[in-house]
């Protein structure tokens, strides 16, 4: 076993080798490798292979590249665009008017796809142009578009979710019924916020829309309805018990599939783009989460589990001031780092305080996704942040950095509830699943 | 390299097992939900489409791979190399790709060694399939060997860049700029009539 200063050397190796820019990858299998040939010897080095074997050959994991393939058949065949149209029609009467229509499509686009990087693509794409000679203020046109972008992987079906119920071995099906709640939660604060400062600066909120008649709204609200049931049929076969995650994410794919032909938009092409796409993200993600468990694997050989708990225990930090003291961590880390190296660079080091701490599994990897979406969120690192601005081509990145501030201070707010109030993540899983 | 014929004969068998991967994944979600209407009517269970499914994840990561080395899209923290000066930023591009090569050789070297045990003991899964582990794990190495192979390959045009033309090493193995990483996340995505259609470059 080795102790708490060996264990924050390792640690500290791991985000100096990340800083100088080598791939997430090598550092984490290299941190694991220089670990097993100091303490443990050859054999351990030498299982890299079985591990490799056994992170990747995993059932559940399957649903990765399915969720992937499911959003990009969808964004590619059509779905979004007449989605936000549709949205438009129903969201336009609040105050804040086009606002919030970024917030609710971003937050049912996230829901099928997986990507909030994507997410603030293609909706920047379609929702730039719709702002233009409305009058908005640039600044919140752009930090609705990032708040929601950011909601992608709270809202199942998300990577996030999956790569930690992999680290941790706790239920996917779980961790996706929690995230549910507090994404919900979170988009209704955001949209409050909007509506709080369009009531208090009626100016940034643009020009008031004359609303469309009920006829046509009615006859687009079918767009609507098309992404909507891929997520009712996803989300309902898990929460039902009819399919286990990756069959209801196959049944996605087969029901987006089917969406994408009535379009008119499934060909060839389109699939075979939709292939490639997949494949390089859902190639980065299982490259990265093998390496982690190769040192998760010597985490655990190491002891660094039993040393932590220890040091938890003689802490005696009640578990709202543990959390707080990790959102405070992952806040500062999230600056720097991007969704999925915090999240499989740090849940080896953090679970074994957690659980130790008595905490919740699964209220925990509510808490570490949300992390994530802070962490997308805040300047000057977060990757959707540059995406927005280089979709707009115009103006200053610091445009897009204020308009986030509003609703980073919503995800606090969210970090708060879901500190103080356990239930909001872990209500849903029980009521589905039992204790 | 992309003038290299031989590069960029391997590029497209990178290409084509990425596709091939695609059109699999298809085919069991279709079959996936086949069993599932199956079971559910009646109460009838096709074994093993798990199996297949877990089998399916290990190969197509391992293929996509090298499609997304190819891509640069593995993931690196680029927040201080951007600010770096562009000797020094070679310098670490080139030891990234090297430490990189260093880890994909020796995945593929450990992998090799997985699936030659699985012939030695002629290895079978222990599910009701019973398949012989050599099938999915030669699928799986090759993966892994295409990765080992353009990872070197790559490590290697780094290091020659690094005597030469620092600029060049820093465009071609540097991480991905802003539009080459919005082209890659919504390349071929066409949104809207009066939406801008060119998002990349």
């Amino acid at each position: 076993m080795i102790g708490p200063l060996e264990i924050a050397i390792g640690f500290g190796l791991m985000l100096v080798l990340m800083f100088m820019g080598l791939h997430v990858v090598t550092v984490m299998a290299g941190v694991a490798m220089i670990g097993a040939v100091t303490y443990l010897g050859t054999p351990v080095v030498f299982a890299f292979g079985t591990q490799l074997w056994g992170a990747t050959e995993d059932y559940v994991l399957l649903s990765i590249p399915l969720y992937i393939l499911l959003g990009e058949i969808l964004v590619r065949g059509g779905a979004t665009d007449r989605m936000y149209a549709s949205l438009s029609d129903w969201l336009n009467p609040l105050p804040g008017g086009l606002l919030h229509t970024n917030i609710g499509s971003s937050a049912l686009f996230s829901a099928v796809s997986g990507s909030s990087v994507a997410t603030a693509a293609t909706i920047s794409t379609i929702a730039l142009p719709a702002f233009r000679h409305r009058g908005y203020d640039q600044r919140l046109v752009l930090g609705s578009i990032a708040a929601g972008a950011s909601l992608g992987n709270l809202i199942p079906p998300g990577i996030a979710f999956l790569v930690y119920g992999a680290m941790t071995n706790t239920s996917a099906g779980r961790l996706y019924a929690a995230g549910l709640l507090p994404g919900a939660i979170m988009t209704v604060l955001f949209m409050a916020t909007i509506a709080l400062i369009a009531l208090a600066r009626p100016k940034l909120a643009g020009v008031k829309e004359p609303d469309a008649p009920m006829s046509a709204k009615l006859g687009r609200l079918v767009h609507l309805l098309a992404p909507l049931f891929v997520f009712l049929v996803v989300m309902g076969s898990i929460y039902t018990g009819w399919a286990t995650v990756s069959e209801s994410a196959a049944l996605g794919v087969v029901c987006s599939l089917a969406v994408a032909a009535a379009y008119r938009k499934l060909t060839v092409k389109m699939l075979h783009q939709s292939f490639l796409a997949t494949a390089r993200l859902t190639a980065m993600s299982l490259l990265i989460l093998a390496a982690a468990f190769y040192l998760n694997f010597v985490l655990g050989l190491l002891g660094v589990t039993q040393s932590l708990s220890e040091v938890v225990k003689s802490i005696q930090a009640s578990s709202a001031v543990l959390l707080w003291a990790l959102a405070l961590f992952y806040l500062l880390l999230g600056i720097f780092f991007e969704t999925l190296p915090m999240l499989v660079g740090t849940v080896p080091i953090v679970f074994p305080f957690v659980t130790a701490a008595g905490i919740d599994p699964v209220h925990f990897g509510v808490f570490m996704v949300l992390m994530c979406e802070i962490s997308l969120l805040s300047p000057p690192v977060g990757m959707t942040l540059y995406v927005i601005q280089g979709v707009r081509r115009e103006g200053s990145i610091d445009e897009v950095f204020q308009g986030t501030w509003p609703f980073l201070l919503s995800m606090v707010a969210m970090t708060a509830i879901l500190i103080h109030v356990p239930q909001t993540a872990l209500w849903l899983p029980n009521l589905f699943f039992g204790k | 390299m992309d003038d290299n014929r031989v590069w960029r004969g391997f590029s497209a068998l990178v290409r084509f097992f990425t596709l091939a991967s695609g059109w699999w994944l298809i085919a069991l979600s279709v079959v996936t939900c086949f069993e599932m209407a199956v079971r559910k009517l009646f109460s009838f269970s096709l074994q093993g489409v798990d199996e297949v499914g877990a089998y399916t994840l290990a190969v197509i990561s391992a293929f996509g791979f090298s499609y997304a080395l190819l891509m640069r899209g593995h993931t690196r923290v680029d927040f201080l190399l951007s600010r770096l000066p562009v000797r020094l930023q070679a310098t670490l591009n080139t030891l990234a790709m090297a430490t990189l090569a260093a880890v994909a050789v020796f995945a593929a070297w450990r992998a090799w060694a997985v699936l030659s045990e699985s012939i030695e003991f002629d290895s079978h899964s222990t599910s009701p399939l019973q398949t012989p582990l050599w099938l999915p794990q030669s699928l799986w190495f090759t993966g892994y060997l295409l990765f080992a192979i353009a990872a070197a390959t790559m490590a290697a045009h780094a290091c020659w860049l690094l005597t030469r033309d620092h600029a060049r090493l820093n465009r071609v193995y540097g991480p991905p700029t802003l539009d080459e990483e919005i082209e890659a996340e919504t390349g071929g995505i066409r949104i809207g009539a009066d939406a801008p259609t060119e998002t990349g470059r």
